[in-house]
């Protein structure tokens, strides 16, 4: 499989994906409100919860579930999700989400990663129609299934720092909630031994944006004629979307690993992104796994 | 070859939908929210009043009739008016990209009678209620 890759010109999403980290890096840089604006009055396209102290945008998750709350129709939130969906689809989650950072720099350290099945990601659609619209709309912001209160990423970014400096200075202390507490401890502990779990499982927009994957400008497309079923693709994939060889795989998180497999490329609509790298045949794997 | 097109139009035609509905809730959306605030309400002295004279009676102030209406100003205005603090309801049209910041401190709440009530008066609160 090696032999694909090697002495090759990369292609330009595969020299892309090199940059990942810092690209995310960036954008945390971005969302943690560096020149203390709060523009709370904007959403922005990722998970990132509005009550940390150093959020320079609103949730869209949580405006969504609070508009739900008040039944009124979230046309800023939505229409933030579906301009950066109809763009870039889930590529928001793997190049500029901070808790899909956060997931990636966990998921780093040597623990032995294990696989979710594919069908426990429906469970964030589960997440998005229960948690973020029907139980709001049906039972207020109080309830206790209210998506915000089960939020690992408001129990990290929000109650932790909040009731830190509650206690630094000496205010009264306002501790977090037990049920987000204990979700954020078991998630912590599944991103050592599984790739992006909140995202894998309960992330709802994710959901939103995986649903976006299929009709998005961008994407990723799959090239059968420079396929030879070698399965590289699918070993270069840690997040669960497999390569499944298709453009609209709805758990794709599209880290562009995968593109390291001459099969795959970034395209949009218009056209494929780079320029061709003039590959030749690929090379057809023999019956004792050797390339040839 | 109308595959290619429909698959080149369907994002353009969404994310011209979006940047339409993040200009209708921009600029266009609005509702009532309705909020607790105290006025000052002016009360002005009673203006004095000379009761009419009854027929057949003697007119106030004459032996064996009424007392003598006094007015404490004269004829003037009163020095000052007195004034009181009062609760009242309040009711505001609100764009969604305020509503957008209120919520995010849980600034605003439905009430089962349907209206939206700012749940603060004065400064916003700092903590999310969740």
């Amino acid at each position: 499989m090696v032999a694909m890759t090697k002495g090759k010109p990369a292609s330009f999403a595969a020299r892309l994906a090199r940059w990942r980290l810092w690209v995310q890096a960036a954008f945390l840089l971005a969302w943690l409100d560096p020149l203390m604006l709060r523009l709370h009055t904007v959403c922005s396209p990722v998970f990132h919860c509005y009550s940390c102290p150093l959020a320079t945008f609103a949730c869209p998750i949580g405006v969504l579930a609070q508009f739900s709350a008040i039944h009124f129709f979230p046309a800023l939130a939505l229409g933030t999700l579906l301009a950066v969906g109809a763009l870039l689809g889930s590529f928001v989650c793997g190049w500029v989400c901070p808790f899909g950072l956060l997931q990636d720099l966990v998921g780093r350290l040597p623990t032995r990663k294990y696989e979710l099945p594919g069908w426990m990601g429906y469970s964030r659609y589960v997440t998005l129609v229960a948690l973020v619209l029907a139980v709001p709309y049906w039972f207020g912001e109080d309830h206790p299934l209210f998506f915000c209160r089960l939020c690992p990423a408001a129990a990290l970014e929000a109650a932790l720092p909040n009731t830190a400096r509650l206690v630094i200075s000496g205010e009264t202390v306002v501790w977090p909630s037990p049920a987000k507490s204990i979700i954020l401890v078991v998630f912590a502990a599944a991103m050592l031994f599984t790739w992006r779990p909140w995202c894998t499982l309960f992330c709802p927009l994710g959901a939103i944006y995986g649903l976006c994957n299929r009709f998005s400008f961008f994407s990723l497309r799959f090239r059968p004629d420079r396929c030879n079923d070698c399965d590289l693709c699918r070993s270069l994939c840690r997040y669960h979307g497999r390569a499944q060889r298709r453009s609209g795989q709805t758990q794709c998180i599209r880290c562009l690993d995968c593109t390291r497999c001459d099969a795959l490329t970034l395209t949009s609509v218009v056209g494929p992104l780079g320029q061709s790298q003039g590959y030749p045949q690929p090379p057809t794997i023999t019956q004792d796994g050797q390339a040839e | 070859m109308w595959k290619p097109i429909l698959r080149a139009s369907l994002p353009m035609v969404l994310f011209a939908g979006a940047v339409g509905l993040l200009i209708y809730g921009a600029r266009f959306h609005f509702v009532p929210v309705s909020h607790q605030e105290e006025i000052e309400v002016s009360i002005a002295p009673p203006t004095p009043f000379a009761t009419p004279p009854i027929p057949g009676q003697p007119p106030f102030g004459e032996p064996g009739g009424g007392p003598v209406f006094v007015d404490p100003f004269q004829g003037a205005l009163p020095p000052f008016l007195q004034t009181i603090n009062k609760k009242v309801i309040v009711t505001e049209d609100e764009s969604e990209p305020t509503l957008v910041r209120e919520v995010t401190f849980g600034g605003v709440a439905r009430l089962s009678s349907g209206i939206l009530m700012r749940t603060y008066t004065g400064q916003p609160p700092s903590l999310c209620p969740t």
